[in-house]
């Protein structure tokens, strides 16, 4: 004899299954990026995102259907991707560009450095520009990093990101201009046309 | 507006997030200083290049990875909702919590009733000194001795009356017991308001002179 209530239970639980993967499908390039964004690294992005979305699959039952699945899906990704990329920073390797070169007989040689900026094929090269800016993201503490992506990237206004990041408008605003503030410093020599021109405030 | 707060709202006059007053203020101060200029473009392309990174395609196993990482978890069916309790399940379970507390409270206060007024709560224990009329219900009486008549005056008795009409004063109520008060020296009977009752109880509880009679009932001294 069948047992109704297993059917049920079991159908239930397809179901609830069928409609998580398609909102995978529907979100995963958009969290991948963020995470991509965050990380600075293919590998642990897609660590990142999938432990993100095995989180929203296990408290999947505090969705409240009918309202917007993508904030409550940000917010987990937020405070995942916050709270991994502190822990698994990595202490970038910093080098001083001003700093002479003690060479091994301990002489010491000015470092040269190769100018860019007079070569337009390198600095309209979109590969290099996101190579420029990526790395400039990787520096900013990683709230102000998730604050900028999810304006800049993901195309959020604050009210949402406040939403988001469980935070409120004024620290958004603070973040998104700390965050720009640095960005602006670490890539004004990928736009030799502004370089000059903007001083660190 | 100074070159220092200018530069902190530019960010948010990039992205349209200012009230108008101060988009009017930065775009005033942009209009006359170069350096904010400078940095008010620097932060546009800064925006516009982040914006137009271009996008990394997720990859092909990423759903895989989360398929089989949700597979892996132990099964978990939906919890069901609660079913709406029907009314007479609502009662019944109101009643299973109220009813024990109830009876526990009423358990303690008999004595607590008995030990501080000295009223038995279930009557005299002895034969009745006067049998009540069924239509009478029972009432408490406080009798203040004649020698503490100058101490009793200080609550004045209002309207009194006469034995007989004792019965009716059913708004004299103290604890809603029907009580009155009878002065020791003539007898006499008096309607009191439930404040003055309870000074008298009060009082009379440091002096073992007042007398209380439960008519009724037995009588305490």
């Amino acid at each position: 004899m069948v047992n109704q209530q297993a059917l049920a239970t079991t159908a239930q639980h397809l179901s609830r299954e069928a409609e998580f993967e398609s909102l995978v499908l529907r979100y995963q390039n958009s969290v991948y990026n963020i995470a991509l964004r965050m990380s600075g690294n293919p590998d642990e992005a897609q660590d990142l995102a999938q432990e993100a979305f095995v989180r929203a699959y296990r408290s999947f039952d505090s969705y409240r259907r009918g309202t917007s699945f993508d904030k409550w899906l940000y917010k987990i990704v937020t405070n995942l991707y916050i709270d991994e990329v502190r822990r698994r920073r990595r202490r970038p390797y910093v080098e001083s560009l001003d700093e002479r070169i003690t060479m091994s007989g301990g002489d010491e040689i000015e470092r040269e450095i190769a100018d860019v900026s007079h070569s337009p094929e390198t600095v309209y090269d979109r590969e290099h520009l996101d190579m420029c800016i990526q790395s400039a993201l990787a520096e900013l503490p990683p709230e102000f990093r998730m604050a900028v992506i999810l304006c800049d990237i993901e195309g959020f206004s604050y009210e949402e990101i406040a939403q988001i990041m469980g935070t409120s408008i004024g620290t958004v605003r603070s973040r998104i201009h700390r965050g720009r503030r640095g960005l602006r410093e670490r890539i004004a020599p990928c736009f030799p046309a502004r370089s000059g021109e903007v001083r660190p405030t | 507006m100074t070159c220092n707060m200018t530069q902190r709202l530019i960010s948010a006059y990039v992205d349209r997030e200012l009230s108008e007053d101060e988009r009017a203020r930065v775009r005033q101060h942009l209009a006359l200083c170069a350096e904010c200029m400078a940095v008010y473009e620097m932060t546009l392309e800064v925006k516009t290049a982040l914006g137009s990174m271009a996008p990394s395609p997720c990859p092909e196993c990423l759903w895989e990875g989360v398929r089989d990482r949700i597979a892996a978890l132990p099964f978990q069916a939906e919890p069901e909702r609660a079913p709406r309790l029907s009314p007479l399940r609502a009662v019944w379970s109101f009643a299973r919590l109220v009813v024990p507390a109830a009876v526990a409270g009423t358990i303690v206060a008999i004595p607590l009733v008995h030990m501080i007024f000295g009223v038995s709560v279930f009557g005299p224990a002895g034969p009745r000194q006067q049998p009540i009329a069924s239509s009478t219900p029972p009432r408490l009486v406080i009798t203040t001795p004649a020698a503490k008549e100058s101490g009793v005056a200080r609550y004045p008795a209002t309207s009194p009356v006469v034995s007989g009409q004792t019965a009716s004063m059913s708004s004299s109520s103290l604890f809603g017991l029907d009580t009155t008060i009878r002065r020791g020296d003539n007898n006499d009977e008096h309607s009191s308001s439930p404040d003055e009752q309870l000074n008298l109880l009060l009082r009379s509880m440091q002096d073992s002179s007042f007398t209380y009679t439960w008519i009724g009932g037995s009588t305490h001294e």
